[in-house]
């Protein structure tokens, strides 16, 4: 990039390509002004594209098999006891304002998931989802907390009960939350020294959840509702004049780089798993159910058991294995063809309509460059994403409408956005979109700093 | 600056003679400016360092657990 004296990264959790490039581009301003002037297009997440661990594999180049970092919970070990909280301990790889820290550059870091507890660097981190709550040490230095408490006395980390809060009240929490973290942003702009500002803002997620069924003709529960839309694209709106007043504050030697850790897209229903492996003879509980309860490891009788699943945004299957899990079954010269069995049925898998539900099937050892900590045996985008994962057991559904953790409207898409603005060379990229991978982002930010990029990150640099 | 400002801390006295030695035509004026200097580089390199200096408590994980809860992830 060079002629770069600073970065400032804004991250907009969730941000789907098209909402930016195409739906409200007329409404954002700014926004537009930097696409269209910058390089821009759509920014491919990685696998799974939920928020832990994408942030993470954005601001440290490593890929989720390298971090060991499976989704915001993981297997701590091969017992089949509860999964541990994926925080800020847990990540293997330097940080970007880590390795900037080690050069003497200085960063502010507000907002970033999976940063608390906190952790030190030269300047200042504010945690962001995932902290327990506003009044835990939730910065460094520690004292900083204070500040924050004198800039935005009512700064939130994160909306809570966002799923179950009226339509209207969400809204306007969301757009409270997200105006005084931009507050926070301006303030550590203008008065902190620093060489890279990350700001990530978790409001437009939080809002897709809640109305995606209001924007997007495609879900199955559409419903035109033109207030409910105006809400949406005011906060947009908001979110494009906070971006407008950032830039107000920056000099022409500051790259600027917008980006989201995943898109959105139409959440059909739910699919549930574990009783799907039961009834497919993989998973055998102790006693049957009548309705449905989450999958407890002391419910599931181990020595008749195959396989079992977690779900979430994705479903990860873990196959039972002797000599791997305390009360394996699988012999380790099964594995190999157990697997690809059991893939090959969850392809043919067919919807609550009778047609196919279009499953995508991932392999560990085939997407990531290594596979640290306690990897999935079989990675599943149930529908390819359009329907979430249960772990519940019991009952007579395999799939429901509804979301099993409380209303929702959106999972995750593979495709956020980017844009990369160098106000000295506004002109000299083309302005048609062009596809880069999430990786990209931490080299293209150390190439700009001046710092040598070799920490062999997996991706490569914006150009 | 107040006295109550500083610490004392002791050092064996072997250690001390090395010190000073060191220190001989070094620029350092005594052994106390010698090893708060070394002290500082050192406390700064290790704040640098990327591990967080704890882990969650158990209270601190079941409030993310209420809050992952309430957020409808759980």
């Amino acid at each position: 990039m060079g002629k770069t004296n600073r970065v400032v990264v804004i991250g907009l959790d969730g941000v789907p390509p098209k909402v930016v490039f195409e739906k409200w581009r007329g409404d954002l301003p700014a926004l537009s002004m930097l696409a269209s002037s910058g390089l821009h297009g759509r920014l491919r997440s990685t696998d799974p594209p939920i928020t832990i661990p994408a942030w993470t594999s954005m601001f440290t180049g490593k890929d989720p098999g390298e971090l060991g970092c499976y989704g915001f919970r993981n297997r701590r070990d091969r017992s089949y006891g509860p999964l541990a909280l994926a925080d800020s301990t847990s990540v293997r790889a330097p940080w970007l304002w880590t390795i900037l820290s080690r050069r003497r550059l200085r960063s502010v870091v507000i907002g970033v998931p999976q940063t608390y507890p906190p952790m030190p660097l030269k300047g200042a981190l504010v945690s962001g989802f995932m902290a327990p709550h506003e009044g835990a040490r939730f910065t460094y230095p520690p004292q900083l907390k204070e500040e924050i408490g004198r800039i935005c006395p009512d700064y939130e980390i994160d909306v809570p009960n966002f799923r179950y809060l009226g339509k209207e009240h969400l809204a306007r929490k969301v757009t409270e939350m997200t105006r005084n973290r931009f507050r926070l942003v301006r303030h550590f702009m203008e008065r902190w020294e620093w060489d890279l500002l990350i700001a990530v803002e978790i409001g437009p997620d939080r809002m897709h959840h809640g109305f995606w069924r209001f924007l997007d003709p495609e879900h199955p529960a559409y419903e035109r509702v033109p207030e409910y839309e105006t809400l949406v694209k005011e906060y947009y709106k908001m979110l494009d004049r906070s971006i407008s007043e950032i830039l107000e504050i920056l000099d022409d030697r500051t790259s600027i780089l917008i980006v989201s850790d995943h898109g959105a897209r139409p959440m059909k229903g739910l699919l549930r798993l574990n009783e799907w492996l039961k009834r497919k003879g993989y998973l055998r509980l102790k006693e049957d159910l009548a309705s449905p309860v989450a999958l407890h490891p002391s419910m599931v009788d181990w020595s008749h058991t195959l396989a079992w699943a977690e779900g979430g945004y994705y479903g990860r299957i873990y196959l039972n294995v002797r000599g791997r899990e305390p009360h394996g079954i699988v012999p380790p010269s099964r594995y190999g063809e157990l697997r690809g069995q059991l893939a090959q049925e969850l392809v043919e898998m067919v919807g609550p309509d009778g047609s196919p539900l279009g499953n995508r099937v991932l392999i560990p050892e085939e997407i990531y460059r290594a596979t640290a900590g306690i990897p999935p045996d079989i990675m599943l985008y149930a529908g390819d994403l359009s329907y979430r994962v249960s772990a519940s057991v019991g009952g007579e559904e395999i799939f429901s409408l509804t979301n099993d953790t409380g209303p929702d409207d959106a999972n995750h898409d593979i495709w956020g956005m980017y844009i990369l603005y160098e106000p000295w060379r506004s002109q000299g990229f083309s302005p048609t979109a062009k596809e880069a991978s999430i990786l990209d982002i931490a080299p293209t930010i150390l190439e700009a700093l001046g710092v040598d990029v070799d920490f062999q990150m997996g991706g490569r640099l914006l150009e | 600056m107040s006295r109550t400002d500083k610490v004392t801390i002791k050092i064996p006295r072997p250690l001390y003679d090395r010190l000073k030695a060191i220190i001989q035509g070094s620029g350092f004026d005594s052994v106390t400016d010698f090893v708060v200097y070394v002290l500082r580089d050192l406390a700064a390199s290790k704040e640098e360092s990327s591990r967080p200096s704890a882990s969650l408590t158990p209270e601190e994980i079941e409030a993310i657990k209420r809050r992952l809860k309430a957020l409808g992830y759980l």
